[in-house]
């Protein structure tokens, strides 16, 4: 110790507090009392520092301090002013790679084995050097104390986080008032939080306990629990950011959950959901009084109910629907499952999930009672069509990422029927989900499927197949389709305007032909057959028809009177192109036509 | 903005290799890049800030994620993710519509050197030796 002119530096050489050690300790004081083994030091700036070790310029960085020590009643008192946290690196290392700006104010008192403290940090700003913990402006209260008794200390502890802004990936947070106060005991073997809370302003409030063993450093027990949480900001600030660049969900209602584990995983979990409405892509599918009551044991049976009054799926309208989840630890099924939709009801049947070693495998099957075509085409703002679609699924299954169709998925349309075999869809939950079928349809009443289509008036039926059908986030990549007149007897004729249409689609000539003779003066013709395909390869639809002729493919073949012979010309057309072509079809025969 | 969609148009442009088509175009590659050209206004700000750089294997990788504004770093980074899933499904697809899967990895590396000589001055990109570099 050396008395200067204008104050006093004591000068450290190693202090060593608990297991750290500080070297290089030189405390100057404006004012320096010392008597009888009380030491105060007043208008003081603390230097900690081990030169050539940090990096310059942070461990010469001074705090201004009040110091008073009474080695009778072995008691240390600390007072902060406006401290800046780069000075604090010289003292704790660690803090370096967070490079903290900022500064803290308040004091520390030390009597004996307790300590107590209370500090006001303000700008308050780190970040790691990865950028997934960070923090800006931040302003917070933190107080508490901790004693010491035979190895083991018992802490309490309160924040106050009352401004700026923080990111921990993946989640960004302002500080807007929420606190924590948590108590709890730590030793060398064990961190324990008997008791937090935190309170989250606009959200909720969520209790906890959690036990980390400290020589492995891993989670002993975790048990957390939520009071009726406002589930709207919730979802928004700590589930969407988990989800990455997904449809965004938006609940309205309220949530309330709790959950345990240990050190072997997820023991329970429990959670309440009571929403007016939920909303997901914005209008895309929206369900309301969705309620849900989940007792989840990782050992035992429960059963959770999921219900809603219904919604809407896109442009469907959703009936009311109760889903009764039997659950077994990781085991969960129903046996039934009735969705209404429109005026048709959508089964689900014999679901089973179950998870292993980390994978979801699930099945389920189905069943898809009449929805009224009209109706259905109506809602999906398509040209109307009429009759009826049902359909049965057979058992769909889900594993290793691979949703695999067990038998034929059998729609019944038109009169006749479609049936999709071989159905895979690969990654389904993901962002490109790759889908391959082979589908095959029967005896589709034409006149069913164009009578109000503005394509005009085709009777008949007819059969088609796709091959080696392949879709890719629900693009088609590739297939080979066909589509011929059905076998049998029955009445077939086509209308002039689904003549220029259908010529249309095989490239010009037909539809002109018409114009210019003498068949404009019939409204229909007759016809034996008709037969178009398309095989896409690479982006591209070589198309062909019944036979080829002249330069071209003949797509439909005249019978009766007056018989017509529609031919098409281009070979390869562009699946963009050829879509296009369809819409445009479409939009011209939504309009009502006079000819 | 305008520079931005012209980068993208660049890199998309038509060029045929030695052996494969790099602009052929199926719906599924269609949709892919339209979900990357929509997503490019979002990115491009974190290129020319230095928080986002184009590395030599073809993917967008985060360079500095502290130069991303706090209230973005999450979004940006979901964004990063689904474009390289998203760059993984082109390069795919490219070789499976050029009839060759096998092509895969001269198609990453192709696109690659296109990401790299179309960014524009002041972006990062990742040289040969894999050391970042302004533009």
């Amino acid at each position: 110790m050396q008395p200067r002119a204008g104050g006093t530096v004591l000068t450290i050489g190693l202090l060593r507090v608990a297991d750290r050690q500080f070297s290089d300790l030189r405390l100057k004081c404006r004012e320096f009392k010392w008597n009888d083994g009380d030491l105060r030091c007043a208008g003081g700036t603390l230097k900690v520092g081990t030169p050539g070790v940090l990096p310059a310029g942070r461990a010469g960085d001074a705090a201004a301090v009040d110091f008073h020590y009474a080695a009778k009643r072995k008691l240390l008192e600390l007072t902060l002013r406006d401290v800046p946290l780069a000075s604090l690196v010289g003292a704790v290392p660690e803090l370096a790679a967070w490079q903290p700006r900022g500064t803290v104010s308040g004091s520390l008192r030390l009597v004996g084995s307790h300590a107590e403290f209370d500090l006001v940090a303000s700008g308050l700003a780190f970040a790691n050097a990865e950028g997934s913990r960070a923090a800006e402006g931040v302003a917070l209260r933190l107080t508490g104390s901790a004693s010491e008794a035979s190895g083991a200390w018992a802490w309490q502890v309160s924040v106050d986080w009352q401004g700026g802004e923080a990111f921990i990936q993946p989640w960004y947070l302002k500080g807007t008032g929420q606190t924590l106060v948590a108590s709890g005991t730590v030793d060398v073997d064990e961190l324990r939080i008997d008791k937090a809370r935190f309170e989250l302003p606009g959200i909720g409030t969520l209790d906890g306990r959690l036990r980390l063993d400290r020589r492995n450093g891993q989670l002993a027990a975790l048990e957390v629990a939520s009071d009726r949480w406002n589930a709207g900001p919730a979802f928004e600030q700590w589930v969407q950011p988990l989800l990455g660049e997904t449809p965004r969900v938006r609940p309205l209602g309220t949530a309330r959950f709790a959950f345990a584990l240990d050190a072997a995983g997820p023991r329970s979990l429990d959670l309440d959901l009571d929403l007016s409405a939920l909303d997901v892509g914005e209008g895309r599918l929206a369900l309301a009084d969705l309620r849900a009551t989940v007792p989840w044991r990782s050992e035992g049976a429960g059963e959770a109910r999921i219900t809603s009054s219904g919604g809407h799926a896109g442009d469907l309208p959703l009936g009311a629907f109760a889903v009764p989840l039997a659950m077994e630890g990781w085991r969960f099924g129903f046996d039934r499952v009735e969705l209404p939709v429109l005026d048709g009801r959508l089964l689900f049947e014999n679901f089973a999930a179950r998870r292993e070693d980390g994978q979801w495998h699930w099945q389920l099957a189905g069943a898809l009672y009449p929805l009224s075509m009209p109706l259905l085409t109506e809602r999906l703002g398509l040209p109307r069509m009429e009759g009826l679609l049902s359909a049965t699924i057979p058992r769909i299954q889900y594993e290793g990422g691979v949703l695999t169709l067990d038998g034929a998925l059998v729609v019944s349309v038109f009169d006749g029927y479609l049936s999709a075999a071989g159905l895979k869809v690969i990654d389904p939950f993901g962002r490109a989900p790759r889908l391959v079928a082979d589908i095959d349809a029967r005896h589709l009443d034409l006149a069913m499927l164009t009578n109000t289509y503005s394509f005009g008036s085709i009777t008949g039926y007819i059969d088609a197949e796709v091959r080696g059908l392949e879709m890719l986030g629900w693009q088609p990549q590739a297939f080979a389709a066909r589509i011929e007149t059905s076998p049998g007897d029955f009445g077939k004729r086509i209308s002039q305007r689904a003549v220029q249409n259908i010529s249309s689609l095989g490239g010009a000539g037909a539809g002109a032909a018409i114009q210019r003779s003498f068949l404009r003066f019939f409204e229909t013709f007759g016809y034996d057959r008709i037969g178009l395909s398309c095989r896409l390869v690479g982006g591209v639809c070589e198309m062909g028809g019944l036979a080829e002729t002249d330069g071209g493919y003949l797509m439909v073949k005249g019978g009766g009177l007056p018989a017509l012979n529609v031919m098409g010309y281009n070979r390869r057309v562009g699946w963009d192109e050829l879509v296009s072509r369809l819409r445009a079809i479409a939009a011209g025969n939504s309009r009502p036509v006079i000819e | 903005m305008r520079s931005a969609f012209a980068f993208l148009l660049l890199a998309f442009s038509a060029l045929v290799m030695a052996q494969g088509n790099l602009e052929v175009n199926t719906p599924a590659i269609s949709q892919v890049k339209s979900a990357m050209t929509s997503r490019h206004a979002q990115l491009a700000p974190h290129y020319a800030s230095g928080a986002l750089g184009l590395a030599r294997d073809a993917t967008v990788q985060v360079r500095d994620a502290n130069a991303i504004p706090l209230a973005q770093r999450g979004a940006v980074q979901s964004a990063v993710a689904a474009e390289n899933s998203d760059r993984a499904t082109l390069y795919r697809e490219i070789a499976k519509a050029n009839g060759n899967p096998a092509w895969e990895a001269d198609i990453r590396a192709t696109f690659a050197q296109r990401w790299i000589d179309k960014a524009q001055p002041g972006w990062w990109v990742q040289n040969a030796q894999g050391a970042w570099v302004k533009k």
